[in-house]
């Protein structure tokens, strides 16, 4: 038995955690993809729109920073040439360039385009020079344009500097000029923070690095030409703002987010860059947040598809037991579950199923054992009629007969054993056919005879008439049979004994194997009687007499003395039917016996 | 460097080595140095203490403080963007700024003819730049080397002339930093007008100083010293110049000495002790 509910566990487990682990897994994952993808997304539009905005807040400082320093150009060719002593201009100088610290050098021109004072925070002041300027770009654009913004240059190709000059209000104000060291711009962007690890970096026209928080990479004079941001960044206008946004590598070959924005009219570009590892790190964590969930949801499918697969499996267990314990034939075997399910409810099925197995199968005993001295039609309708109770011990007046072998013993002794066996067999299968056909009550029978009763257990109207019918029968159908065995050498005859009385009926015997006897000295007579019989004779005593003489041919025998009887009794052997009863053809026949 | 999560004797050992004697000092000291396998060699300072670390070791990255001194037109390095050598650090210009001193110590005392220099043997290349620019400032220039400490200042100037005594110059180098308040105290006492090279003497009493801001590039120093720490290398480190220079003035001093100071000396101080 556990040999069968094993593998059938296994298998129910393995089904239970198979399905509830793919449901759960097949949930959660999906939860967990629907949820990185929405994080992905929005994570990348909502960084987009933020560097975006960073990028273009950074740009308008780094655009502030040469703003600034141009408005304080500006003020220094306010007035004319000849409104303020040169003094005065050198003071005006000195104080710009205390505002500015990027200013290294100031040269003012007159309008002349020839250089009056240049102050340096380096170089030595020089006053009145007269340095040409009128041919140089410098000048002249910034007579014609108010400002001139020069190209970024490298100082012993490492310090970014650039020129700007603004002319004045009037013409003969002059041009002031400014050289700039744009490693200054490094306060501007290492005050931009951008995420975490991110960073705001500047390239000029060229595409060269002018401005990162790391100022090491600046004074390398980095090139970013060849850099995929730059690129578009040349390609694409700046009003677009997704197409600003795009991933690419870095200078030092990490993957970054990069947004750029133009510095205008400076030719210069922004760049905003955010490590992607620091980018996705919101969608690695949505993805290592679902597979925890997961790990979770599996443990938790795989605890519960345990418990369910427990819950399942004992009371089943519970009830195969059950299955084989009453197909062993344990009918009194109760199957206990209390899972309040339909399992329940399917172990209080199967126990009522073997509650009535078990009644069904009492009554088949019952029944078994009524047959066993009643015919089967009687026998039924006593277990139908539930009346058991006509089995107890009862005193009534029956009729016995008794029926016996004559010859037995010696045919017994000169016949082999199949020959004896088939005699009887055919012997008792002719006396039991009348045995059920008169209703009799058989109490047992003998190897060579039989005891019959009626009247008891159930009751019957012509008890006597009923047992003399029968015997008369009897020895009509022994006839036949001896007449058969006499052609085979053996002479054999019956006798036939009936007596009438009362007699204490009922059960007899131990559990198991009962008896219906009938007891009472009546029983005795009757069983002298037959012993008195000779062959083919029916001896009958006056009680049976006086009851059926009007309806067979008899003759009396006279008094005889039984053992155990003190009175002598009056015997009568029975001849045969009555003619005028003799709707039967064997009537007289048993006269010429 | 604490700031930098460097914890003295824990992840970082500051060996300090002072160049009070002669060359030889220098030589034995950086030897023993490289031989304990240092890391990094910080040079602050003096030509002779390089020279010195690259005669231990060429291949100890070496991170300079390059005072008194050009690295490039002394050779060491070839090229300031991606120095060469092993080398990098910061140059503090002090030999350009030794003229430009000279000019704003003129244009704060016009009438100025005759200044007096102290320099010493590490700050030669500063003497040498002042030389150059006198004639054109119209400047008499006489110059007092400090060889041996301790400098008794007072018996040195005491053997000048008077009339060179009126002003004075004090180059950048590490002794005079140590004796700034020496030297600002001597030039109050003796009433000579000073300049020097940077504010830490002005906040002992100086009366002016140019220069770049030393306690900020010496932060610099150690964020070099920090980037090879963690594995840069020199050549990837551009040596760095000081980008802005600070003129300040102690007006307690010059109301001590009794001086008028001119207005454009205010319009392009950055800071005004007062």
């Amino acid at each position: 038995m556990t040999g069968a509910t094993g593998p059938a566990r296994a298998r129910l487990f393995r089904k239970y955690v198979g399905v509830f682990s793919l449901f759960v897994s097949v949930i959660l994952i999906a939860n967990g993809l629907v949820e990185a993808v929405f994080v992905y997304r929005e994570q990348i539009v909502l960084l987009r729109r933020i560097q975006v905005e960073q990028a273009d807040a950074a740009a308008a400082k780094i655009k502030q920073f040469v703003a600034d320093i141009e408005r304080q150009l500006g003020w220094t060719v306010q007035l004319p040439w000849d409104a303020g002593s040169p003094e005065q201009r050198r003071l005006d100088l000195y104080r710009v360039m205390r505002q500015m610290p990027a200013i290294t050098q100031l040269t003012l021109v007159d309008q002349d385009g020839h250089e009056r004072l240049r102050i340096s925070n380096l170089e030595q002041d020089v006053t009145d020079s007269l340095v040409d300027f009128s041919r140089n770009a410098t000048f002249t654009e910034a007579v014609v344009r108010k400002t001139y913004r020069g190209p970024v240059h490298f100082r012993q190709e490492s310090v970014p500097y650039m020129v700007v000059a603004r002319s004045g209000a009037q013409r003969s104000s002059g041009v002031i000029i400014a050289d700039v060291n744009l490693r200054f711009m490094w306060d501007v962007v290492l005050g931009i923070t951008v995420g975490e690890t991110g960073r705001a970096i500047v390239a000029d026209e060229a595409g060269r690095l002018i401005a990162a928080p790391d100022i090491s990479m600046v004074l390398r004079n980095t090139d970013l030409k060849q850099l995929i941001q730059v690129a578009a960044a040349k390609a694409i206008s700046s009003r677009d703002g997704a197409a600003r946004s795009l991933l690419a590598t870095n200078v030092e070959g990490e993957g970054v987010l990069s947004t750029f924005a133009a510095i205008e009219p400076l030719g210069w570009t922004l760049f905003v860059e955010l490590p992607t590892r620091e980018a996705y790190a919101p969608i690695y964590s949505a993805l290592l947040r679902s597979a925890a969930v997961l790990c979770i949801g599996l443990i938790g499918s795989l605890l519960a598809a345990l418990f369910l697969a427990h819950r399942m499996v004992v009371p089943i267990r519970a009830l195969q037991e059950g299955v084989a314990r009453i197909g062993a034939g344990d009918l009194g075997y109760k199957v206990d579950v209390r899972t309040g399910d339909e399992l329940e409810m399917l172990a209080n099925q199967f126990n009522s199923m073997s509650g009535d197995l078990r009644a069904s199968k009492a009554r088949e005993d019952r029944l078994a054992r009524l047959r066993r001295f009643l015919s089967p039609q009687l026998a039924q309708v006593i277990e139908s009629t539930g009346g058991e109770k006509l089995l107890e011990s009862q005193r009534r007046e029956i009729s016995v007969l008794f029926c016996d072998m004559r010859g037995y013993t010696t045919f017994t002794e000169a016949a082999t054993p199949e020959e004896v066996m088939q005699m009887l067999g055919e012997f008792h299968s002719s006396l039991g056919g009348l045995i059920h056909k008169y209703d009799a009550t058989l109490e047992r029978f003998t190897g060579d005879g039989l005891m019959a009763f009626f009247n008891a257990p159930l009751p019957c109207p012509d008890p006597t008439d009923r047992a003399v019918r029968m015997a008369v029968d009897m020895q009509v159908a022994l006839r036949q049979l001896s007449r058969k065995w006499k052609d085979l050498g053996y002479r054999v005859g019956f006798g036939i004994g009936i007596a009438h009385g009362e007699a204490t009926t009922g059960r007899i015997g131990f559990e198991g194997r009962f008896d219906y006897a009938a007891i009472g000295s009546v029983v005795n007579l009757a069983s002298r009687l037959c012993n008195e019989a000779r062959e083919g004779q029916i001896l009958i005593e006056a009680n049976v007499q006086g009851r059926v003489a009007h309806s067979f041919c008899w003759e009396s025998l006279g008094l005889r003395s039984f053992k155990g009887f003190r009175n002598p009794v009056a015997v009568y052997n029975v001849l045969g039917f009555r003619t005028e009863e003799a709707d039967k053809p064997t009537g007289r026949a048993l006269g010429g016996t | 460097m604490a700031e930098r999560d460097y914890i003295e004797g824990d992840n970082f050992v500051f060996e300090f080595i002072e160049g009070t004697g002669g060359h030889h000092d220098f030589r034995s000291a950086y030897r023993d140095l490289a031989s304990r396998k240092v890391d990094i060699f910080l040079v602050l300072g003096t030509e002779r203490a390089l020279r010195a670390a690259r005669e231990a070791s060429t291949t100890i990255p070496t991170v300079i403080g390059a005072i008194d001194y050009d690295p490039v037109t002394h050779g060491y390095v070839t090229d300031l963007a991606r120095p060469s050598g092993n080398i990098t650090g910061v140059y503090f210009q002090q030999i350009e700024l030794t003229a430009k001193r000279l000019q704003i110590f003129k244009d704060t005392f016009p009438k100025m003819r005759s200044v007096t220099v102290f320099w010493g043997t590490p700050s030669a290349d500063q003497w040498k730049a002042a030389q150059d620019a006198a004639p054109r400032l119209g400047l008499e220039l006489v110059g007092v080397q400090f060889q041996s400490q301790p400098y008794d200042y007072h018996r040195t100037f005491a053997a000048i002339a008077p009339e060179h005594r009126q002003h004075l110059l004090v180059v950048s180098m590490g002794d005079f930093f140590v004796d700034r308040a020496r030297l600002a105290q001597f030039a109050l006492t003796t009433c000579t007008r000073s300049m020097f090279a940077g504010r830490e003497w002005v906040d002992a009493g100086g009366l002016l100083s140019y220069g770049p801001n030393l306690s900020g590039m010496v932060q610099r120093l150690a964020e070099y010293v920090d980037r090879i720490a963690r594995g840069a290398k020199p050549s990837e480190l551009p040596i760095e110049q000081p980008a802005a220079f600070e003129l300040v003035v102690n007006l307690r001093t010059a109301k001590a000495l009794g001086v008028a100071l001119p207005a454009s000396i205010f319009a392009r101080a950055n800071e005004v002790l007062e």
